[in-house]
């Protein structure tokens, strides 16, 4: 396990607005279950992008992230959020809350024990990031830095995620609890001119729906063929 | 192979349905919540060691050859597993005796275990399901898990494993394995012993069962993921294929 040495610019601000993160506040709401995204779930607009952004090679994102499909690597966040169903699992000590995804992504833990983020000069970078919470009233607030560039780094509406990204998401139940909104918030001074928002509405999954797991196998010939061949070919 | 698998899972339904399900009503249970990690108790000097005190395996004579051959092969050179060098999943019990510490999260309806080994989180249904019939159980690196509290002792039964793995004691797991655990807290919350009992006709004489302990860690640990590049040369090289025939 190697320890790198980063810098979250973000990370500083992110830090710098965790005062009010010192105590555990007691769950406003019970978040836990099985959600599921359906066609009507996505109100993503596109991301307002930096110039350097825009002007990218979009080829060359897009065989990044084949790439990263066909070598079977975690996803991360934000792909691990648009797996159908999420599970999320508040703990009853109310010090955690945890989201497992039926996607090829590690389980995000979110600390709601009232720590701040780990200090980035020690913390090695990861797909999910690291995850802190603390409730406003019915609305779990998650805060996350320390991403690394590695996993599928592109974000809905456009955009993808760096070293420096911020999230912030809003976690809240509709409809008597059989609905959960979650708004994303990213920032990056490298990739969007602007803060970029999107919600995703889930829908409380049937009872007795159960998580499964996508192996991968990156021996497959076959299966590397074609993500990284020619369509149709 | 799905039949055996009903008949190991009717039995365990038979002598525990009554007892399935969430916590009893009005009953608290206790709370496994937490980071859990193996340290040397034994004092064997490594984590491999503290393996050994694990009774060996009752396995049927098939079992004990086609072992005694693999070893053999091994001391010839033969890689007899490329999992590394591919990243491929670890399956069932891999991470539970791991030195990585894994973590615990519980509601009244499930448990999920989440390692940091590289490999699935470990869903346990708590809400009262049966497992899936066998028309419908998909072989999976953790298996099907349902659990229900027998007073303060969490009873786990897992079947549907794909197979392939191992047990600590030279026990396999194959796609008929049943096991069951039984997860209780110990020296006031801050240790948790596990008891695996693995059952399979065709691998096992009878019941394999031993314990493992696990030390509640240190308030303030996070989680890190193991990240695997099989695409990584470096990766690869840790395992050299043998020349193919």
């Amino acid at each position: 396990m190697r320890i790198q040495q980063i810098t979250f610019r973000t990370a500083g601000l992110a830090l710098a607005g965790m005062v009010c993160f010192t105590r555990a506040a007691a769950p406003g709401a019970n978040l836990s279950g099985y959600w599921e995204l359906h066609f009507d779930s996505r109100n993503v607009p596109p991301a307002a992008l930096t110039a350097q952004e825009t002007g990218d090679d979009k080829t060359l994102q897009h065989k990044t992230d084949m790439n990263e499909i066909r070598w079977c690597h975690f996803f991360g966040v934000p792909y691990a959020m648009e797996g159908s169903p999420i599970d999320i699992l508040q703990s009853r000590n109310g010090k955690e809350v945890i989201i497992t995804s039926s996607l090829r992504t590690p389980a995000r833990h979110i600390y709601t024990d009232g720590r701040a983020h780990v200090n980035p000069d020690v913390f090695d970078p990861v797909s999910n990031g690291h995850s802190i919470g603390h409730w406003e009233g019915d609305t779990l607030i998650v805060d996350t830095v320390g991403f690394s560039n590695e996993g599928l780094t592109r974000i809905p509406g456009g955009g993808r995620r760096t070293t420096d990204s911020h999230l912030v998401e809003r976690y809240r139940l509709l409809d008597g609890g059989n609905r959960l909104s979650v708004v994303f918030t990213w920032e990056d001074p490298k990739i969007f001119a602007r803060p970029h928002t999107y919600e995703f509405r889930y829908y409380r999954a049937p009872k007795g729906t159960e998580a499964r797991e996508f192996d991968c196998n990156a021996n497959d010939e076959e299966r590397a063929k074609f993500l990284l061949g020619i369509p149709g070919n | 192979m799905r039949h055996l698998i009903l008949i190991t899972t009717g039995l365990s339904l038979l002598s525990g349905s009554a007892a399935l399900g969430q916590k009893p009503a009005g009953r608290e249970v206790p709370d496994l919540s937490g980071f859990w990690e193996r340290k040397d108790d034994v004092g064997s000097g490594s984590f491999g060691g503290t393996l050994e005190r694990i009774p060996k395996a009752a396995l049927k004579p098939e079992i004990v050859a086609a072992n005694r051959e693999a070893a053999a092969r091994q001391a010839r050179g033969e890689v007899v597993s490329l999992g590394s060098k591919w990243c491929l999943t670890n399956q069932y019990p891999f991470f539970m005796q791991h030195s990585a510490a894994w973590d615990i999260v519980q509601t009244d309806s499930e448990i999920v275990q989440v390692p940091e080994v590289h490999t699935f989180p470990r869903h346990i249904y708590l809400d009262g399901r049966p497992h899936p019939d066998a028309a419908h159980l998909e072989p999976s690196v953790d298996g099907h898990a349902i659990g229900h509290w027998e007073g303060d002792t969490l009873v786990v039964d897992t079947v549907g494993f794909m197979g392939g793995a191992g047990t600590p004691g030279g026990g396999r797991v194959g796609p008929k394995t049943h096991l069951v655990e039984r997860f209780r807290l110990t020296n006031s919350g801050k240790m948790l012993s596990v008891t695996f009992t693995w059952e399979d006709p065709s691998i096992y004489l009878k019941p394999h069962t031993y314990e493992l302990t696990y030390h509640k860690s240190d308030p303030g640990i996070y989680a890190f993921e193991e990240y695997c590049h099989a695409d990584d040369p470096v990766q690869g090289g840790s395992v050299v294929e043998p020349a193919q025939k």
